[in-house]
């Protein structure tokens, strides 16, 4: 990252390398739709270079800062309303649907990472989960939760704290006490 | 319920991304003085963090990388050769001190015993401290001091005082003035007294000044107006 600070656009393909699978990934995984989710990467991406002396390492690893920032700019997509448009009217299902091979260590290793997480999730009560996913993966906001499924505001914001204390609770159970995350 | 229960509530909204703007500005704003509630989003960021983890991965198409990294190296490329940022923007005028800002600089300056242009103190541990230059039209109250650690070894940390609460949708955004460029920095909030910090990245290699202005929640690419505060390293 050092590199990347000072501008270096070689270092800065290296983070892209490293981390644009997972950001296209979860972009895709929110919008449902394979351009909007290249538009909102390439865009999150030239965020990131052009932020760059924003990153700091004590606060956490270069993924969870990147994947942060693709989440941010695909919540904002989607509140925009471009894609929940787009999602709607586009022709695109399953079939367009291109999953990673299976081809290196690093990607074996990220299927598995991603199926502990969602077994974890599993584990935590339908509502938890819910209210979780609506908001992170949906881009709802809690107003937005809270009508949809004519429950208080409050029991809303209650059911995100709980749901993510007992993510954390599984996650560091399945990790041996170390969140390798 | 009091101010610190009531934005307790809202942790978990927060590190999912589900508060409203102005709410999550009001959060971050108690966050900056809470330690508290800091500890708990640190306690819990890991639980959100893992969520995009757990997403079955796609491969994008190279045609995304391709284009990604054309306009990078445009940037890069265009970095070595754009006229000074500050000049085109008309920020460089700050630097010559307008009579009014000149004069409530030099106040400030006697006030806490420094000299003008040599704001400049150190302590025991080696750190550097320099005492930044305020805008006393549109932040009169404040005071800023930048704190530089020695060999550069952790961030440096701005310090400020004094300082309104910035409106909703705001937040307080640090540029690091390096050669002619003006680079994005940390952003950061105040608490309800007025006292804030950001820490910044310990590559200060080549910047000559920190500088701080207002922008939207979520930071901008390049200043929306002119800096409030500027502390010459």
């Amino acid at each position: 990252m050092q590199l990347v600070r000072k501008g270096d656009p070689r270092a800065f393909e290296t983070v892209y390398d490293r981390h644009g699978g997972a950001a296209f990934s979860l972009a895709y995984r929110m919008v449902g739709n394979r351009t909007v989710a290249e538009d909102v990467v390439q865009e999150a991406f030239l965020s990131i270079w052009r932020s760059r002396l924003r990153y700091e390492s004590e606060r956490g690893s270069v993924r969870s800062w990147v994947l942060g920032i693709v989440h941010h700019r695909t919540i904002d997509a989607l509140r925009r309303n471009l894609v929940h448009d787009r999602r709607r009217t586009s022709a695109e299902g399953l079939e367009e649907r291109q999953e990673a091979p299976e081809r290196t260590d690093v990607e074996v290793a990220r299927r598995e990472e991603a199926r502990t997480v969602r077994a974890a999730l599993e584990t935590l009560p339908d509502q938890q989960t819910k209210v979780i996913e609506l908001a992170y993966f949906g881009g709802f906001t809690h107003t937005q939760i809270a009508e949809m499924l004519d429950m208080p505001v409050g029991t809303v914001k209650g059911r995100m704290r709980l749901g993510l204390e007992k993510l954390r609770r599984q996650l560091a159970g399945e990790y041996g006490g170390e969140l390798a995350l | 319920m009091n101010e610190h229960e009531r934005h307790q509530e809202d942790v978990g909204a927060y590190l999912l991304g589900a508060l409203e703007p102005a709410e999550q500005a009001a959060f971050e704003g108690h966050m900056a003085g809470c330690h508290e509630c800091r500890a708990e989003v640190e306690r819990l960021r890991v639980a959100a963090d893992a969520l995009p983890r757990s997403v079955e991965p796609f491969t994008p198409p190279p045609a995304l990388k391709a284009s990604l990294m054309a306009v990078v190296r445009e940037d890069a490329a265009g970095a070595r050769e754009r006229p000074p940022l500050l000049e085109r923007l008309g920020l460089d005028r700050l630097f010559s001190l307008r009579p009014a800002l000149a004069l409530a600089v030099s106040l400030v300056a006697l006030a806490v015993g420094i000299g003008l242009g040599a704001g400049l103190s150190g302590n025991g541990d080696g750190h550097r401290v320099v005492a930044g230059e305020i805008d006393r039209s549109r932040i009169p109250e404040a005071t800023a001091t930048l704190t530089l650690p020695r060999n550069q070894d952790g961030p440096a940390q701005l310090r400020v005082t004094g300082m309104p609460a910035p409106k909703p949708g705001q937040v307080y955004e640090i540029w690091l003035k390096r050669g002619d460029q003006l680079q994005p920095g940390p952003l950061f909030n105040v608490d309800s007294s007025g006292k804030g910090a950001g820490a910044i990245p310990d590559d200060l290699e080549g910047v000559s000044t920190v500088l701080v202005t207002r922008e939207r929640t979520g930071g901008a690419q390049m200043p929306s107006e002119a800096p409030i505060i500027s502390a010459r390293i």
